[in-house]
């Protein structure tokens, strides 16, 4: 004899055994959230160049997108574009070959300031060209090759200089 | 009343949802994996100062410059230490190599995890440097928050980077600035 079906087990849709998927799809969309939130930057994000150790640091001010110098003890590269192998640039200071300048950096660089100061200012009335730029250098680069960087960017106009790092203890 | 659906009509072609089950296991595994393996590593930026045209002439201050108050701090990172310079004690000379605070015997390598920082001691340059800061309190010094940082041509640039760190603040255990220091760093040439 067939018992009448439980009035309770009426309105399961799953009557089959299958997995509610809710619980879980909640569960993605909490990772999903926190995940995007931790890749949430204002502007666009300054990722670590290809090649080099940044140094680490306890100073954490946020770092802003802008003009980028990375220096390994490879090569020297200005926002992915190449520039200059190390031996242009690593090693003690010679006179000879311009000194503490970068000739080639200079270049590139006094060319995008010249560029950004003859288009004045942007939609927001501030000058395009606000002579900011970022370092990344190699937590092994020695002292003078670091100061050849340094000094080259002033020259090019580029004097507000920031230091990229890594948070460290 | 309605009658049950007869089980005898279960054919084939019923629709039937697509086993999500399989994925979405394969998701919850995946998820973690990822997350394990990623580098959540936090980027930040040190401002520095270049000097100014009158900066390291001597000669050529003017009268105001002459009549200022000034500290002068200077900071030397050789390989023998570090070796601090300021108007109110002069070269303070160490007994090793003149170094005021010297390195740790032995050598470092920067691909091993804190080993620079047990070669060269950047809390005792951090003491050195508060103490200084409280006995210039109040004393008038117009360039009180400068300091110039000027390294030797083989100094890594990790080095250079941790020294600004302990020459502007003093931190506490939760990396919270506990004491501002000199954060105006200026960088100096070494000929």
């Amino acid at each position: 004899m067939a018992f009448q079906p439980s009035k309770g087990k009426r309105h399961r849709k799953n009557a089959d055994g299958g997995v509610s998927l809710t619980s879980l799809m909640d569960a993605m969309t909490i990772i999903l959230l926190f995940l995007l939130n931790q890749f949430a930057a204002d502007g666009a994000l300054v990722t670590e160049a290809e090649g080099l150790k940044l140094p680490e640091s306890l100073n954490l001010d946020k770092p802003k997108k802008k003009t980028t110098i990375a220096v390994s003890t490879q090569q020297l590269v200005l926002d992915d574009q190449f520039i200059a192998d190390a031996s242009e640039f690593l090693g003690p200071v010679d006179p000879s070959r311009g000194g503490f300048m970068i000739q080639k950096l200079y270049d590139e660089l006094d060319a995008r300031a010249q560029e950004q100061i003859d288009l004045g200012n942007g939609p927001d009335g501030e000058p395009i060209f606000t002579g900011e730029i970022l370092i990344q250098g190699d937590r092994s680069l020695d002292y003078t090759s670091f100061l050849k960087v340094v000094y080259t960017a002033s020259q090019a106009g580029y004097v507000k200089i920031k230091l990229v790092t890594v948070e460290g203890d | 009343m309605a009658f049950k659906p007869s089980a005898r009509k279960k054919t084939d072609s019923e629709y039937k949802e697509p086993d999500m089950l399989v994925i979405m296991n394969l998701m919850v595994c995946l998820i973690p994996l990822l997350l394990s393996c990623a580098e959540f590593v936090k980027m930040g930026t040190i401002e520095i100062n270049l000097p100014t045209d009158s900066g390291g002439g001597g000669g050529n201050s003017s009268a105001n410059t002459e009549k200022a108050k000034k500290l002068d701090l200077k900071v030397l990172i050789t390989e023998a230490g570090f070796t601090i310079q300021s108007n109110i004690r002069g070269i303070e000379k160490g007994p090793v190599d003149n170094a005021t605070i010297p390195v740790k015997p032995g050598a470092y390598d920067l691909n091993v995890l804190g080993s620079y920082k047990e070669h060269y001691p950047f809390e005792d340059l951090n003491a050195k440097l508060i103490s200084m800061k409280k006995e210039i309190a109040g004393q008038g010094y117009t360039d009180e928050t400068a300091v110039q940082i000027t390294a030797g041509n083989n100094v890594p640039y990790q080095v250079l980077v941790r020294t600004m760190d302990k020459v502007k603040a003093k931190y506490d255990k939760n990396k919270e600035v506990e004491m501002i220091l000199f954060p105006n760093i200026s960088l100096g040439v070494t000929l």
